[in-house]
């Protein structure tokens, strides 16, 4: 009876192949991964903005002589949360640290109502969770406040 | 080849094929699908919180209001609502027509605050729709993919003045 000969791989040609194998799929588990990386920041970036925005809204409804500036209604420092309190999520997720300050405003030239306006900065300031390096980030957002308001806000639909 | 090659080979091979299997359940269940998911409920959902505002900030006062439920006016008279089934869909309705803002909504609830805050930045909730000058709108949307939400959920939260 004819013996056929057999040919197979050697062990350098499989060790190899398996070699290029855990590359490929290491580099595209290591790709998922920066995506929900990437994901989860951006919606911590997001979060960040709500609670800068939130607080910028209700600075707005401030009387400017009696709370505007007191540190009692409007304090310079807080403290806030991924997930909003009182949604019902069984954890706060990332803890986001504040500050409110007010400033003269500086324009050029300056106005003769300058003194009737304010420059706010809201600024939030959380490090990410997850397993990736743990990195400080900062979100500040800017507005003017009036003593007197402005005109009525108006958008036609 | 022996038994013992074969079994060797054999367990060698369950392992690679298993590897294979879960990296790839895990690729395109909590990976591709669950990123797709998320933007496109968050693409969504920054949309209608970006005229929820407008709206909102250029009305002049809360004419009906319920937790899934809130009706405003304009300062030309008109009339817009924004109403939540409770279930699945945030509908918007201005001058008769209505717009679908959302889908897979499965929970939305509105709050109405009056004017001046307390200490510590804490606004007292209006008792009735005259006191209201602050609305509070919270939501968030999911999906599930083979019966799971992982990572689809889109959380929106605002506070919004009343400006007029």
């Amino acid at each position: 009876m004819l013996k056929m000969g057999r040919r197979a791989f050697t062990l350098i040609e499989v060790m190899i192949a398996v070699v290029i194998t855990a590359i490929i799929f290491s580099a595209m588990h290591y790709g998922i991964l920066t995506g929900f990386m990437l994901v989860a920041s951006a919606r911590e970036q997001l979060r960040g903005n709500q609670i800068c925005l939130s607080r910028m809204e209700g600075i707005r409804l401030c009387n400017w002589d009696t709370q505007l500036f007191s540190n009692n209604i409007v304090p310079t420092t807080f403290t806030d949360y991924y997930y909003p309190v009182g949604l019902g999520y069984a954890s706060n997720g990332v803890a986001y640290y504040g500050t409110v300050q007010f400033a003269n405003v500086n324009l050029s030239p300056s106005p003769s109502y300058a003194a009737n306006m304010r420059l706010v900065t809201v600024t939030v300031t959380w490090t990410n969770l997850g397993a990736g390096a743990q990195t400080v980030h900062t979100e500040s957002m800017q507005s003017m406040v009036g003593h007197y308001g402005v005109q009525s806000y108006v958008y036609t639909h | 080849m022996t038994l013992m090659e074969l079994m060797i080979s054999v367990g060698i091979a369950t392992m690679f094929v298993l590897g294979v299997i879960i990296l790839t359940q895990f690729t395109l269940n909590q990976g591709l699908f669950a990123i797709a998911n998320y933007t496109d409920l968050n693409a969504k959902s920054r949309q209608t919180l970006d005229r929820l505002s407008r709206d909102i900030r250029s009305s002049s006062q809360v004419t009906a209001f319920a937790t899934n439920s809130i009706s405003l006016t304009n300062l030309d008279g008109t009339g817009f609502s924004y109403t939540w089934d409770g279930s699945n869909q945030l509908v918007r309705t201005y001058a008769g027509s209505s717009t679908t803002m959302l889908t897979n909504c499965d929970y939305l609830c509105f709050n109405i605050y009056q004017r001046n805050p307390s200490n510590n930045f804490i606004f007292y909730t209006a008792t009735n729709i005259a006191q209201a000058k602050l609305v509070d709108v919270s939501w968030h949307c999911s999906r599930q993919y083979l019966g799971a939400k992982l990572n689809t959920e889109s959380v929106q939260t605002a506070r919004i003045v009343i400006r007029n």
